[in-house]
């Protein structure tokens, strides 16, 4: 499905840096021998685009399809339909050959640095791996390009000796970073790379994000389910529920101003020290989106959010409501909140 | 309400009480490493009372320590753990056993390994039951109704028929507390229990354990490396470091007027909206690791404050009413030193 040009919001100031648009991706689960296979449709016709320098937040609960859109975008897994450009080039399309992960110009750090580093290999090794499988640096620039790097991210040179497990969560972190920006890639995807750190140490990780969209003019998807790292950190965000992206504009307007039901009860969910809540939270719904059983078929011609929201009109049941532009954010809703 | 009762103690005791308490590990070259030191605290029933702390801080040794969940030859503990009168931190397996999963009980983070999955939710809620025997007959499937009904299942009946893969994470959490809650137990002891659970529901997950503390009074100990997120449903707050007690006291006082530089640090650290470009700073360095704690404070190394009397020996405890700080240079006064 591919959503109509007139449909999607480009900023008119420059070309962006990556752009992806109506990328589906639909799982299919075989349920029985001769029953049809489930559809679960991960990513339903989503369009995102990333300017250089500019921090993009990926909200959403688990099973929303953040990873998922991370996956396809770095070419893990293969979309079923829409196309992608970076810098202009591109990626996938319907009808294009594929450019294969390494040279899509796009990396990911996780949320776990403890798994992402071989421990067997020294930090040095580890940092210099992509550039030497790649093969286009001598032995002695590609040296130099690790020293540098390991600086950047706030590292000594001394590190480059040691092994992963020498290192703290924090660094090790960084130690990804690293390896992940060696590259050079255009757009880095950070899939919770904050959440596993303690908190006294995660404000380094997102400062560090901060500094390197400054000096190298990185753009970053940051995909998060903590409403407040997402606000220190974005200058734009989008907010996913099951699939689809809901609601999706710059980070100021989205939280004080939203407009999607959904998008308001993930703000009212957010915990803040300091402020107690004067009405109870709206009741746990006994909905989960990663447990949903059999097909979502009808899902495809309808909002997504129906049974949630407190917002429903007769028309969300019928219909599906496209992202358009409304005020300052861009919604999917028949029954957006008022100012 | 319980005065009319005579065997039953008088209300104002704490249900569990801790005092001088320090814990002792291994580690693989022999030595033997001091994990928690000196901590005291007591809950009192229906009181929300919340160990906050980073990884490695000491606050899940502390939970197993209570509940006796670790081998002696592994775990070695020193001081007292009171729950009513009886002090578990010496008592045997025979004294202990008829305790767990009655009069005190558990939850952990991850619900799904907690459940057994080829089971409905109803057998292996009738097994806790059975276990201890203090519903019989008819009165099991009522009481177990009862709490799914208390954990806010709509309709409980159909609760029973699931098997647990059949559902969310959050309501496996809830499965899991109407469990531990169902043979009345005294003191409810939350290992992190909405950490892998979705944002839009961690509130809601302590809003049921808190409500159910008062409705109950059941005295709850909760561990959480989230000051922000136990803020509104503590009574009282003790933030652990290092496996110190750096400061404990009513969770309003700790947020509004922390006394310990740590503490002030860490609510620093909670993310807002930049405005004009501006960063917080967060903490510098990392959180030490037991091998590397020293004599003095163990913030020492990360504290804006420290001063050269800061790595020497114990830090001096202050202390107001119910709000106590260990350190030599409180932020804000707390008179009498003890």
């Amino acid at each position: 499905m591919i959503t109509p040009a007139s449909a999607i919001h480009t900023d008119a100031d420059a070309r962006p840096l990556l752009e992806a648009r109506g990328v589906s991706k639909t799982f299919w689960r075989r349920t029985g021998l001769f029953t049809k296979s489930a559809e679960n449709r991960a990513l339903d016709d989503v369009s995102l685009s990333v300017a250089s320098g500019e921090i993009v937040g990926l909200v959403g609960e688990s099973g929303c399809g953040k990873s998922t859109l991370a996956k396809v975008l770095l070419g893990l897994e293969q979309a079923n339909g829409g196309s992608l450009q970076v810098k202009g080039r591109a990626i996938f399309s319907v009808d294009a050959a594929t450019v294969p992960p390494a040279q899509r110009g796009i990396q990911m750090i996780f949320q776990d640095p403890y798994g992402s580093l071989n421990p067997r290999m020294k930090v040095g090794a580890l940092i210099g791996e992509g550039l030497r499988i790649q093969g286009r640096l001598s032995r002695s620039a590609i040296k130099d390009e690790v020293r540098r790097h390991i600086a950047l991210v706030g590292l000594s040179e001394d590190s480059l000796d040691k092994y992963a497990h020498q290192f703290s969560g924090g660094q090790r972190q960084r130690l990804c970073i690293a390896r992940a920006i060696i590259m050079k890639p255009s757009l880095l995807i950070a899939d919770e790379a904050a959440s596993a750190l303690d908190v006294s140490v995660q404000m380094q990780i997102l400062n560090l994000l901060l500094d390197l969209r400054d000096r190298i003019g990185l753009g970053v998807i940051f995909i998060s389910h903590d409403m407040g790292v997402i606000e220190y950190l974005c200058d734009r965000i989008a907010v996913m529920y099951r699939g689809r992206i809901v609601e999706e504009g710059a980070a100021e307007a989205v939280l004080d101003r939203p407009r999607h039901p959904y998008t308001a009860h993930l703000i009212s969910a957010r915990p803040r020290v300091g402020v107690r809540r004067h009405e109870a939270l709206a009741s746990i719904e006994e909905f989960d989106p990663a447990a949903i059983k059999g097909g979502s078929g009808d899902l495809a011609h309808r909002c997504v959010y129906t049974e949630r929201c407190p917002r429903r009109v007769e028309r969300c049941s019928r219909e599906r409501p496209e992202l358009v532009p409304d005020r300052q954010t861009r919604v999917a809703c028949f029954n957006p909140i008022p100012d | 309400m319980s005065n009319s009762i005579p065997d039953q103690p008088a209300p104002p005791g704490p249900v569990l009480s801790i005092e001088g308490l320090s814990l002792f590990v291994r580690a693989d070259d022999g030595r033997r490493l001091k994990i928690v030191e000196n901590a005291s605290f007591s809950i009192a029933p229906g009181q929300f009372f919340a160990l906050v702390g980073e990884s490695g801080s000491g606050k899940t040794m502390i939970a197993r320590a209570v509940m006796r969940l670790v081998p002696d030859a592994v775990l070695e503990i020193d001081g007292a753990i009171r729950f009513g009168a009886q002090d578990l931190a010496h008592a045997s397996e025979r004294v202990l056993r008829p305790l767990r999963g009655s009069e005190i009980t558990m939850i952990f983070q991850e619900p799904m390994s907690s459940l057994n999955p080829l089971m409905t939710v109803e057998r292996q809620l009738m097994e806790t039951v059975d276990a201890h025997g203090r519903f019989k007959g008819d009165d099991r499937r009522e009481r177990i109704l009862e709490l799914l009904r208390r954990v806010r299942f709509r309709d409980p009946e159909l609760i029973l028929k699931a098997f647990p893969h059949e559902l969310s994470g959050g309501m496996r959490q809830r499965v899991m507390i109407a469990a531990a809650l169902i043979n009345e137990p005294k003191l409810l002891i939350a290992d992190e229990p909405t950490t892998a659970l979705d944002v839009t529901i961690q509130r809601e997950v302590l809003d049921i354990i808190a409500e159910l503390a008062r409705d109950m009074g059941l005295a709850v100990l909760f561990i959480s490396h989230d000051l922000s997120l136990v803020y509104e449903n503590a009574d009282k707050i003790a933030v652990l470091y290092g496996g110190v007690i750096m400061e404990q006291g009513p969770a309003r006082k700790i947020i509004e007027s922390p006394a310990h530089p740590y503490t002030a640090a860490l609510l620093a650290c909670v993310p807002h909206r930049r405005l004009n470009g501006s960063r917080q700073v967060g903490i510098e360095g990392a959180v030490p690791s037991v091998a590397d704690w020293g004599e003095g404070c163990r913030f020492v190394e990360r504290c804006g404050q420290a001063r050269a009397v800061c790595r020497v020996g114990p830090m001096p405890l202050f202390a107001k009413y119910d709000h106590s700080v260990r350190c030599v240079a409180p932020l804000n006064d707390l008179g009498e030193r003890h």
